[in-house]
């Protein structure tokens, strides 16, 4: 699909060629009706208003949730149901029909409005019925089941809307759930399940939303929520094995560390296989495996080694077993990933991947190799703080490197910052004295200033260079 | 060049959703609505009615509002070990979700027809199995054991309106001050014929608050 920004720069492009004399005016109007320049006018507008409509349609859906809470006695539990049912069926038809109708009309974007709120009264219609029979579960099943609802209409009508929407109610189906089953009463619940395997409903049923809705936040989102479940659920499952099998402990450390951003770094829009409509997600999902590699790298930095993690060990059940499912189908859609990453048909080789694929896959295997002689062999922690500080050091100096060559400023602006950051951080970790402490603030404030000047005048040469080639 | 001919829209809005995927999600939406509906409304119409002794107190949640949490002598494990059929309670390898059953005997005849509030029923049998056999003074009421001494029938949360809260928590303060017991306080209860079950009403002292 051609992007809105493409063709609002494409339409300031041809104002300049028919300036120029480049194209005449039959060719500017062919351009223009092809690229439906007029609506791009409209766009900003459309989008406050979407904005505006999604916003009371949440406020609505909100209010009659804080009435059924209310627990209002002038109405029969009857008429209510009968009420809730019929405002969740009339609102979700009437948003369908509307939505269906021109995106030129306001009409349609009412309709997406109505169809979020349809979503919120689902919600409304569950608690009340919670509510009527006084079912005693926990909170977070509610909204599991509610997030399972939303999702199959997020499906079915393609909408970013609902999908953003329901992914903040899988969210909070997910993490009541892991706080349900570390400190609540009620760990073993049947929708449970849910919240062991959410790193593949994330996969499989978010992920391929967002190209069917084809929506970049939906996508970058989903990917951030389903890396952070995969880490919590195999720590949670690791911890179970760190008194009695530090070996297996550590390997699966080490998984939980190095998959995410593995799997994220070799993630190409053609891995799935339904077509793609040529989106290119590939780029969010690197921008995320760089962040999730920082951020584990970052965290192992401390001085954190010296105290072995003492979990408690806990019951394991044969649904635990379950999970390592979850690890074996992603180890095997990461392997497969790296694969289609490196493979060249047509080269003697065969199989080759560029110097920052081969830099970031070494980061990931040697901060893996480093938990798993700690934990198995057990080398110096000191060893092990030090190594993860130069990884992160060579990740940020990395990421600095790259950005010089492609000019990209996420990547310049990244490194800068996770350079300033583990600077500032092991200033505050060690007691350090406060004249060294204004020291390290001078040359980080000198530093980031000077990089910064220095990185724009880079990206002036690399521009020209360009235009003058 | 670019050719002028006759120019060929790009299709910018490719969003042709059949209305078939609409009520197919509408029925599955439907069909959780009902899924947690009739369970507990085949009890509340199928149920017969108990009365237990219970023990408040009050949280709220946003979706349901206002409830009182409610644990019950039965929600104690100590007090089931003692029943009879309790012993394997007392199994320190009870797998987690263990399902029992209780057997509830009604009140006597005559403390059934005294003032309100109404007499509690009493837990007479703890059985690992169902029992196939019961009198007719007797229900089954089921219970699970979840974490590790939590016991759970179903029964734990009674919801009320907002604008209920003070005047039900003087009333629990009246009667059990009068009492220095919280004997007064009893939840009724419907029971099928499996042992499932969902409160119904709560009585504090004489009054019986039903929402």
């Amino acid at each position: 699909m051609v992007s809105e920004k493409f063709r609002h720069q494409l339409s300031q492009e041809v104002k300049k060629w028919q300036d120029e004399g480049l194209i005449d005016e039959i060719q500017v109007q062919a351009l223009a009706d092809r690229y439906q320049f007029s609506a791009l006018k409209n766009a900003d507008n459309n989008r406050f208003i979407l904005f505006l409509m999604g916003l009371g349609s949440i406020l609505l859906g909100l209010a009659v949730i804080t009435f059924v809470a209310a627990n209002w006695q002038i109405w029969s539990k009857e008429v209510k149901l009968g009420l809730l049912i019929a405002l969740w069926l009339g609102v979700n038809i009437a948003g369908f029909y509307l939505e269906r109708e021109s995106e030129d009309s306001g009409r349609s974007r009412l309709g997406q409005g109505l169809l979020l709120a349809g979503t919120l009264l689902l919600g409304a219609t569950f608690g009340f019925i919670a509510q009527m029979f006084h079912l005693s579960g926990a909170s977070y099943e509610l909204f599991l089941i509610w997030g399972l609802g939303a999702i199959v209409m997020a499906w079915a009508l393609r909408l970013t809307s609902l999908g953003l929407c329901t992914l903040i109610l899988l969210e909070i189906g997910y993490w009541g759930g892991i706080i349900e089953q570390s400190f609540g009463h009620n760990p073993s619940s049947s929708l449970m399940v849910f919240v062991r395997h959410f790193p593949m409903i994330i996969t499989f049923l978010m992920i391929p939303l967002a190209y069917s809705c084809r929506s970049y936040w939906l996508f970058g989102l989903a990917t951030a929520a389903g890396i952070l479940a995969f880490v919590t659920n195999i720590g949670l499952f690791m911890s179970s094995f760190l008194v009695s099998s530090p070996w297996i402990a550590s390997l699966l450390l080490a998984i939980a560390i190095g998959l995410p951003p593995a799997l994220t770094w070799a993630y190409q829009d053609n891995l799935w296989f339904f077509p793609t409509n040529s989106l290119l997600f590939s780029s969010i999902s690197r921008k995320i495996a760089i962040i999730s590699l920082g951020a584990s790298l970052y965290l192992f930095s401390f001085h954190l080694w010296e105290t072995t993690p003492s979990f408690k060990s806990i019951v394991f059940r044969a649904e635990d077993w379950l999970m390592l499912g979850d690890l074996i189908i992603l180890g095997g859609i990461t392997l497969w990933a790296w694969w289609r990453l490196g493979w060249r048909g047509d080269r003697n080789w065969g199989w080759h991947i560029d110097r920052t694929s081969t830099a970031v896959a070494g980061l990931i295997l040697l901060s893996g190799f480093l938990v798993w002689i700690y934990l198995v062999v057990g080398v110096y922690p000191i060893f092990i703080t030090v190594s993860f500080n130069i990884l992160l050091s060579a990740l940020a100096v990395g990421c600095i490197r790259r950005a010089l060559g492609t000019g990209k400023r996420f990547g310049f602006w990244g490194g800068i910052f996770l350079i300033v950051l583990q600077l500032f951080t092991r200033m505050l970790e060690y007691d350090t004295g406060l004249l060294l402490k204004a020291t390290i603030l001078f040359l980080c404030g000198v530093g980031v200033i000077t990089a910064g000047l220095w990185f724009e005048r880079c990206l002036k040469r690399l521009h020209s260079s360009v235009e003058r080639s | 060049m670019i050719q002028a001919s006759t120019p060929n829209p790009i299709n910018l809005s490719p969003r042709a959703i059949a209305p078939w995927r609409f009520w197919l999600a509408i029925g599955f939406q439907g069909i959780l609505i009902a899924g947690l509906a009739l369970p507990s409304l085949f009890i509340y119409l199928n149920g017969t009615s108990v009365i237990l002794q219970t023990i408040p107190v009050d949280p709220y949640d946003w979706l349901r509002g206002y409830s009182q949490s409610l644990r019950y002598d039965i929600s104690n494990l100590e007090y089931l070990r003692q029943l009879p059929g309790g012993g394997f309670l007392s199994d320190a390898k009870l797998p987690p979700q263990t399902v029992f059953y209780l057997i509830l005997q009604a009140p006597a005849h005559a403390i059934v027809q005294s003032s309100p509030p109404p007499a509690p029923w009493r837990a007479i049998a703890v059985r690992r199995d169902r029992p196939p056999n019961l009198s007719a003074q007797q229900v089954l009421l089921q219970g699970k054991i979840v974490g590790d001494r939590t016991i759970q029938y179903g029964l734990e949360s009674y919801y009320f309106p907002e604008d209920q809260q003070v005047s039900m928590n003087q009333q629990i303060r009246a009667v059990t001050g009068a009492t220095g017991s919280l004997r007064q306080l009893r939840v009724e209860a419907r029971v099928d014929s499996s042992g499932r079950a969902i409160p119904v009403s709560l009585w504090i002292g004489d009054r019986n608050y039903k929402f």
